[in-house]
């Protein structure tokens, strides 16, 4: 009896906070859909966390005009590029940890330290790269430049999710007469499924959220990402930040849907990394 | 048929090795080459000057010396509040509590957010007369600490870290709810059989078995919090007065506005450097345990 | 089948998403602003300098310009494009920061366009003395640039007396404040800075903020800085400090900086000012009242926040030096050096084609303040023409372009630690003539 009550005074006193914790996390989005829904002299005039004057569900319908170009150019950066480093990542996985190979953990290391390395170093390099080879301002050429960043990490998921999978199953494949490449769509990546959605929606995220590359290797305005578009409601002297907090909201949404949509295999997918 | 088993790995390894090193090797090893040199970028003039610029960022360059502090205090906070909030967050939510995939999700949700974002809604939260962290204040009669946070040298980087944990911290929390649940139950059982209670289960039973997910949340962590850019510089632009300066922004004024590529390069280098000096040897010792 | 049937829906769901956004682009290579482009990515040759154009007269030209000038940009390039059917001008836009670190690292890896938008003095100055942006001298001459541009806009042009940009906005800055408050107190505009500081010292015993400033970034609240030097050292000391000639420590800046912070004691400034926002903090002047010290532009920023420029009073600074000289500065296009011939003959007719007067009046709604020595006033922007004529009578260069980017900031942050109490203004004096020591050091 009095086990269980002390068990319902504790989640009680859980939930409290909980639920004032949540609270803390969801107001700032609220304020920033109050935003969105103001007209600017409500803004100006208000302070920021108060309810709109009137809803000017306008504001949502203008932003989309201007940024749907931009959502249209980073669904495409983001629905290639993603699946394909996923594909270039696990290959490499599978070879340090399933191939015998003297110098998996030398490479591994060798790999994880680019983690460590700030995009500002190597924007000239890269420029320069891409230039001679004629690929700037391309998709390809960008989707490249992302590939390389998101190598890192997407190996430390991948190769430890993979080292995880018990080594019989490797055995199996072998006697029924797979070969390497075999082994690897056959069995790994199908179990490897959880580490793979997981990463889908890690790097999906980081590559919609990308700035700094994108702004300086894709100059074109109607190539540019969504994140260059919601810089356009900021000019030189003056900010629109009504239809600014309207385009912010309109652009999480395909980054929501991604991680609702996954999120099942969120969790487990991540066992594999943290079990290193 | 042994040259075959020679190169089959790295088939497998080439695609990621080629862009890895066209992407990020050969760019960063050039920019340690211009890291030696004092050179605007441009001009037929490239003086080499050795470890000069790292030298001179140490012991003259009174922003880079703030830059550093800044981010070794970044790196802790991030390393204990952030880490252990989202430690918490899993803890709780690892239990069968009623809705907890309401809540991984609002905890969660922030992340998702880009630092410049985050910027701009909490320089509102903290506005000094329109801001919710005022009125809030206000409301439960704690006006005396209603100052513009923002605006004092003493709490902006403090400030901008709390901004900083409500984007940050569902990141661990992932991390670790993934941990918690590959440990198995039966150490549990035993453990309550024993009579331990949850203090001592957790101290003795699942930090231990936690070992591998501190670790990389550590190396994520860590890279995270010493590269810190667009959230400090979307909050403050560096200031007041050069004070929230990081490693990232000065190596950006350095580079981009002084056309200063040496010392930027420098900056870049000791960044690298600190990461490396940390998550190299814990690299190494995990791996030693993964190959029995 | 639950699965396939969920994949299936998420990739409709993309699809959908997709066709909306590039479903209201018509054209195929979508996007407002890009007039048909060559099929290679690379729009600039430079560094082929031996390469001849195309077959016949046909030329691509790459145009790097900002978002917000597109408004006017974007129709004005198509019609030049139509009048000159042999060029073709490929455009990028850019953000305010993002323009000038993307045309740094163009710099760097030789990759410029072959016409580019810049702010003047030390932003500009770089391209020019490393031999990246084309010296327009000659052709200034031969096109007779003297009758068509304001005299002002060509100094402000030049680099050690050659001119290496197009002049195409001429910006300059003055006081501007609620005219209503104003009439209200029966105030003029002030004479002195004594008379200016009563104005404001009324207006704080109503409780309005008189100088609605956001510090954040350093230079809204340089713009109060540097005419208060101008005050406190008259013109000649004032271009010599920002020649680096003269010593930061003299006096006058010390005064300067003494009365910021006096007038920071005094409360006048918002609280929390020194990291706000720019635009957050100005906001307050629109509706409440105070001064905005702000330029050529304003009165845009005022349309589209839905406040009517016409209500607004403009006075110069009163510095009280002679006929007391506004800050200001140019915004033109450069043209690369490292191009071809060809390409370099498109660029500048298209930068004359841009600023030339027909085309400015036609704009002239939204253009912003051109640097003509003529143009047509309008009811949208009020004070351009006013300010254009006062410009006339005296300018200086606006600091953050004068002085070297690495002193700039030096000055931001000397003058945050003087407001902070963190400095004493001679300690902060001392401090920036280090800086200007350093900077004169590692660039001799």
């Amino acid at each position: 009896m009095e086990a269980s009550l002390k068990r319902k005074v504790s989640n009680g006193l859980l939930y409290l906070i909980l639920i004032v914790l949540a609270v803390f996390f969801i107001l700032p989005i609220v304020f920033v859909a109050f935003t969105a829904l103001k007209s600017n002299a409500d803004l100006n005039a208000h302070s920021f966390h108060s309810f709109p004057r009137e809803l000017m569900w306008g504001n949502f319908a203008d932003a989309w005009e201007r940024i749907k170009k931009y959502m249209g150019n980073s669904l495409l950066i983001s629905v290639v590029k993603v699946p394909l480093g996923i594909l270039v990542n696990a290959l490499a996985a599978f070879a340090l940890t399933r191939l015998r190979f003297k110098w998996s953990t030398g490479m591994f290391v060798f790999i994880l330290i680019g983690m460590m390395v700030p995009m500002q170093a190597t924007l000239v390099p890269l420029n320069m790269m891409l230039n001679a080879v004629g690929l700037n301002n391309t998709y390809p050429g960008i989707m490249f430049i992302y590939l390389g960043f998101g190598i890192p990490f997407g190996i430390l998921v991948l190769r430890g999710f993979m080292l995880a999978i018990p080594r019989e199953l490797d055995e199996a494949a072998v006697i029924d007469g797979c070969g390497e490449l075999g082994k690897f769509f056959r069995i790994i990546v199908p179990i490897a499924m959880p580490a793979i959605a997981t990463l889908f929606i890690l790097d999906f995220l980081a590559t919609w959220n990308e700035f700094l590359l994108a702004q300086i290797f894709i100059t074109k305005e109607s190539m540019q990402p969504v994140t260059a578009g919601l810089l356009t409601f900021q000019g030189q002297h003056s900010t629109d930040y009504t239809l600014l907090n309207a385009g912010v909201l309109l652009s999480i949404i395909p980054v929501m849907f991604v991680y609702v949509f996954f999120q099942k295999y969120l969790i487990s997918g991540m066992v594999g990394a943290v079990k290193g | 048929m042994r040259l075959r088993a020679n190169i089959t790995p790295w088939l497998f390894l080439f695609p990621a090795l080629f862009i890895y090193l066209a992407v990020i090797v050969f760019p960063s090893l050039y920019s340690l080459f211009l890291s030696f040199f004092d050179w605007n970028g441009v001009s037929a003039d490239r003086k080499f000057v050795g470890l000069q610029n790292y030298i001179n960022l140490i012991t003259q360059d009174s922003v880079f010396q703030t830059a550093l502090k800044n981010n070794l205090i970044w790196l802790a906070g991030n390393m204990t509040i952030m880490i252990g909030l989202g430690l918490v967050f899993a803890l709780i939510l690892n239990r069968q509590l009623k809705g907890r995939v309401f809540f991984r999700s609002v905890f969660y949700y922030p992340y998702v957010l880009s630092g410049i974002v985050v910027a701009i809604v909490w320089s509102w939260m903290y506005h000094p007369s329109k801001g919710f962290v005022t009125f809030f204040l206000e409301k439960i009669g704690l006006e005396e600490w209603a100052a513009p946070w923002l605006s004092d040298p003493k709490t902006a980087l403090y400030a901008i870290f709390i901004a900083a944990v409500w984007q940050g911290a569902g990141l661990p929390m992932v991390l670790f709810l993934a941990g918690l649940q590959t440990i198995p139950r039966d150490p549990y059982e035993a453990a309550i059989i024993d009579g331990a209670n949850p203090f001592q289960t957790f101290r003795y039973i699942t930090l231990p078995l936690l070992r591998d997910t501190f670790v990389i949340v550590f190396a994520t962590t860590m890279v995270g919090a010493m590269k810190v850019y667009d959230i400090i510089y979307g909050m403050t632009a560096g200031g007041p007065a050069n004070s929230t300066q990081v490693l990232s922004s000065w190596m950006y004024y350095q580079t981009f506005k002084y056309n200063y590529i040496g010392i930027g390069s420098a900056i870049s280098w000791y960044l690298i450097f600190i990461c490396m000096v940390v998550i190299v040897p814990y690299v190494i010792f995990i791996s030693r345990r993964s190959y029995p | 089948m639950r699965k396939a049937r969920k994949w299936s829906s998420l990739v409709l769901v993309f699809a959908l998403v997709f066709l909306a956004a590039c479903g209201g682009n018509s054209n195929s290579s979508g996007g407002k602003s890009d007039s048909g482009g060559s099929s290679s990515g690379s729009g600039s040759q430079s560094g082929n300098q031996g390469q001849s154009a195309p077959s016949g007269d046909k030329v691509t030209i790459s145009f790097w310009g900002l978002d917000d000038q597109m408004v006017y940009l974007d129709p004005i390039i198509k019609e030049f494009q139509q009048e000159n059917p042999n060029i073709t001008v490929e455009v990028s836009t850019f953000n305010t920061d993002p323009i000038k670190e993307s045309l740094k690292v163009a710099a760097s890896s030789r990759t410029l366009p072959d016409i580019w938008f810049n702010w003047g003095g030390s932003f500009a100055s770089f391209y020019s003395k490393n031999g990246l942006a084309m010296d327009l001298t000659q052709v200034a001459a031969d096109h007779s640039w003297e009758s068509v541009y304001n005299p002002a806009a060509l100094e402000l042009a030049k680099y050690e007396g050659k001119i290496y940009m197009v002049p195409f906005h001429l910006a300059s800055l003055g006081v501007f404040v609620k005219k209503d408050l104003y009439d209200g107190y029966g105030f003029q505009a002030p004479a002195t800075l004594a008379e200016l500081e009563s104005h404001m010292a009324r207006m704080a015993e109503d409780g309005i903020t008189p100088l609605p400033v956001g510090g954040k970034g350093g230079w809204m609240l340089m713009r109060w800085t540097e005419q208060l030097i101008e005050h406190f050292a008259g013109p000649e000391l004032h271009d010599q400090l920002n020649a680096l000639e003269a010593s930061w420590t003299d006096p006058a800046v010390v005064s300067a900086l003494a009365k910021l912070k006096e007038w920071n004691d005094k409360g006048w400034f918002t609280k929390g000012f020194i990291t706000m926002a720019p635009e957050e903090a100005e906001m307050y002047m629109y509706s409440e009242g105070g001064y905005a010290l702000e330029g050529t532009w304003f009165d845009q920023t005022l349309s589209s926040n839905g406040y009517d420029p016409n209500n607004y009073l403009f006075f110069k600074f009163p510095n009280e030096q002679g006929a007391a000289r506004m800050s200001s500065f140019l915004e033109g296009f450069q043209i690369s050096a490292e191009t071809t011939p060809e390409k370099q003959e498109a660029a500048v007719k298209l930068a004359e084609y841009i600023t030339s007067p027909d085309v400015v009046n036609k704009y002239i709604n939204d253009y912003g303040a051109p640097a003509l020595s003529d143009f047509a006033s309008t009811e949208a922007a009020p004070h351009v023409k006013l300010m254009a004529e006062e410009v006339s009578a005296g300018n200086f260069l606006i600091t953050d372009q004068a002085l070297p980017q690495e002193v700039v900031d030096k000055l931001f942050e000397v003058t945050d630690a003087v407001i902070l109490n963190a400095l004493t203004p001679e300690q902060a004096a001392a401090e920036m003539q280090k800086a200007a020591d350093q900077y004169k050091a590692n660039n001799p």
